[in-house]
């Protein structure tokens, strides 16, 4: 099965960048200007040509347009409350199936299964350990400018809390850990997500993850029905004929993660076998997200190595054994070369906060 | 674009076509022509420049101004004006009969009567002006930057109170006078977007910032803090005498009925307030997270107290 990459026009855009024009628009940003460098015009969106065969965009639209979204509207307003207003009403059949799930996790599953249709922009990953649960973020379409990537974390946020909120009536104890600086508009965290920053909020970590108790995480609803979430899948699969599920980016990164785990071959030529391409290919394909291969393996591995070191606390010895290092100096280096600081280094500014 | 600007003017705009065409066809048919040897086109054109001119300043009054008072008091001024120098205009062109001279006797009579009347209508003018700029003084202190407003209430955005948090925080550590914040939320403003529409939303918003103004003192400060959220300052204030502003503002917005569009039932809101004294030694970004902190413990005490009572 094929993944959605970057330049495929595949996202539903009246979910996304319908509402996300709308809102900019409200707040007096005029709608060409927002789509400027992406070829299109707002009457391009107007009703007349939706109705012919619902409008489809590919995700550097909608990056263009967040960009452009960030410079033109004052306030960093628009993101928080595209995530408030996302689930359910803007999810059609899936916001009904994501209604029903039995509890967080399920929906969380599904999330996962319907990247397309739910967080086109990221990847979703899931880790436990201890008591706790750990929601991974990492972009889904290639390298993102900081502005893209801040707006598409807090929308996410925002979505994810608002759905907690939603089904779950009151927010459970939450933390934050975000790979950006600590951003100017601090009050959009206190108000839509909160937040505080130092006590629940980490601003400047090397992660972007986000931190649940498990217990909360598989605490059942009352309220579902499985017969309705069966339907409503059902549906989904006899409408939606689209091929692309997941991203590229998400299916590269599970079958490096397998190869890893598995200690197998992680050369680019046996990456491209897999998938079906040439090397060439492939190397072409990462470029259109302005990424490389060792640079993917790269950030896997320094995600694995960060999560290891400031959540389950190993020792640099064990982290060094675990991510198949030959010795522990080797790793003490490559993490500098990841992180820009040793592990050591980390440990204590973890501690510290 | 500007259509709507003209629409609630139509009437003023017929008023200017009538008078304008009854003045050009009156002289037309009082006079004749003269013949072209006795034109001096350089009259003409500087009295026909000044005609223009005339008719362009009405089009700004009227695009720029809403209808009312002022707004007639300065189109009729124009008017005058404008008939005096339409009139002044087509005499280089016609000559009356000897029966008609009378026209050109009074064809200067208008533009100093339209002078008068828009030296009054500037009066108005001004009074006005210093009416909308009372209006703006408690959401504004000193310093003006239209960057800074939010789009939403019309209030200043939490960028503008940090800086001016800022400016407090100096001044209450030098001359040692202690200053409060409030922080105001709209309980359930999530159910009521999901009720009414976010459209809604926004206009309640508007209102609920409107309220806060009128209930503070000129030296206070109201902004939008995020959301539904609110944030007054108050210089040189115990936080004794904000409780006292804090009861205001709640009591009146508790009075507050609110109209959701053209529906004619009251929706009346709820709202959390705290407040807390500060006295120069924090730092402004120290300032606000306490006010977040505040604020989630009085909801949580505003909880449990309803808890109690429902039991």
């Amino acid at each position: 099965m094929k993944g959605y990459e970057r330049y495929d026009e595949v996202l539903d855009a009246q979910q996304l960048l319908l509402s996300l024009i709308d809102l900019a628009r409200q707040r007096g940003a005029h709608p060409d200007k927002l789509l400027k460098g992406t070829k299109l015009f707002s009457s391009d969106l107007s009703k007349k040509n939706l109705a012919k065969n619902g409008l489809t965009c590919s995700a550097n639209t909608l990056l263009t347009v967040i960009e452009n979204c960030s410079k033109l509207v004052q306030g960093n307003e628009i993101s928080f409350l595209l995530g408030k207003r996302y689930f359910p009403s803007q999810l059609g059949l899936l916001g009904q199936a994501l209604m029903n799930c039995r509890h967080l996790g399920d929906m969380l599953r599904l999330c996962q299964c319907f990247q397309l249709d739910c967080f086109p922009l990221m990847n979703l990953q899931l880790k436990h350990y201890n008591k706790n649960s750990y929601l991974i973020f990492q972009s889904a379409v290639g390298k993102l400018t900081k502005n893209q990537q801040v707006f598409i974390t807090e929308f996410m946020l925002s979505a994810l809390l608002g759905a907690i909120k939603y089904r779950c009536g009151v927010l459970p104890q939450l933390t934050m850990h975000l790979d950006y600086p600590e951003v100017q508009h601090i009050e959009q965290y206190h108000v839509h997500l909160n937040m505080k920053a130092n006590v629940n909020l980490h601003f400047d970590q090397q992660i972007c993850m986000f931190t649940i108790a498990s217990e909360q995480l598989y605490l059942p609803f009352n309220d579902s029905a499985m017969s309705l979430k069966t339907i409503a899948l059902e549906q989904i699969s006899q409408i939606d004929t689209r091929p692309y599920p997941i991203s590229f980016i998400q299916q590269i990164t599970n079958y490096l993660n397998q190869e890893i785990l598995e200690k197998d071959d992680l050369s680019q030529e046996g990456c491209a076998q897999h998938f079906g391409y040439s090397s060439a290919t492939l190397k072409r394909k990462l470029a259109s997200h302005q990424l490389n291969y060792q640079g993917i393996i790269d950030a896997i591995r320094s995600q694995q190595a960060i999560f290891q070191l400031i959540v389950c606390q190993h020792s640099n010895e064990k982290i060094a054994g675990d991510l198949y290092f030959n010795d522990v100096s080797n790793f003490r280096k490559a993490f500098k070369r990841w992180t820009g600081m040793t592990p050591n280094t980390m440990r204590e500014q973890h501690c510290f906060n | 674009m500007n259509t709507p600007f003209i629409k609630p003017h139509f009437h003023l705009l017929v008023i200017l076509f009538i008078t304008l065409t009854t003045v050009t066809t009156a002289t037309f048919t009082l006079g004749e022509l003269k013949p072209s040897n006795e034109l001096d086109y350089f009259d003409a054109l500087g009295e026909g420049g000044m005609t223009l001119m005339t008719l362009v300043w009405i089009g700004f009054t009227l695009l720029s101004r809403p209808t009312g008072k002022v707004t007639n008091w300065l189109f009729s001024g124009l008017l005058l004006m404008n008939i005096s120098m339409l009139l002044d205009f087509i005499d280089e062109f016609i000559i009356y009969p000897d029966n008609s001279a009378w026209l050109t006797a009074i064809e200067s009579l208008p533009a100093p009567v339209g002078m008068i009347i828009m030296s009054i209508a500037l009066y108005h003018w001004h009074r006005e002006q210093m009416t909308i700029n009372a209006q703006l003084r408690r959401t504004e202190r000193v310093y003006r930057d239209h960057n800074l407003t939010d789009f939403i209430t019309g209030l200043y955005s939490a960028k503008y109170m940090k800086q001016q948090i800022k400016h407090q925080l100096l001044y209450s550590k030098k001359s040692n006078k202690p200053f409060t914040v409030m922080m105001l939320d709209i309980r359930q403003f999530d159910q009521f977007n999901r009720q009414y529409g976010h459209q809604q939303g926004d206009n309640l918003l508007r209102e609920i910032g409107q309220v806060i103004t009128m209930n503070i003192r000129d030296q206070d400060l109201a902004c939008r803090y995020a959301s539904d959220r609110f944030v007054v300052l108050f210089p040189n204030t115990t936080s004794a005498l904000a409780d006292a502003f804090s009861w205001h503002i709640e009591n009146s917005l508790a009075n507050l009925a609110f109209k959701v569009g053209s529906d004619q039932r009251a929706n009346y809101q709820k709202i959390t307030i705290c407040s807390k004294e500060f006295d120069g030694n924090q730092s402004d970004y120290q300032v606000l997270e306490l006010m977040s902190q505040q604020m989630d413990n009085t909801k949580i005490k505003n909880n449990k107290h309803q808890d109690k009572r429902v039991a």
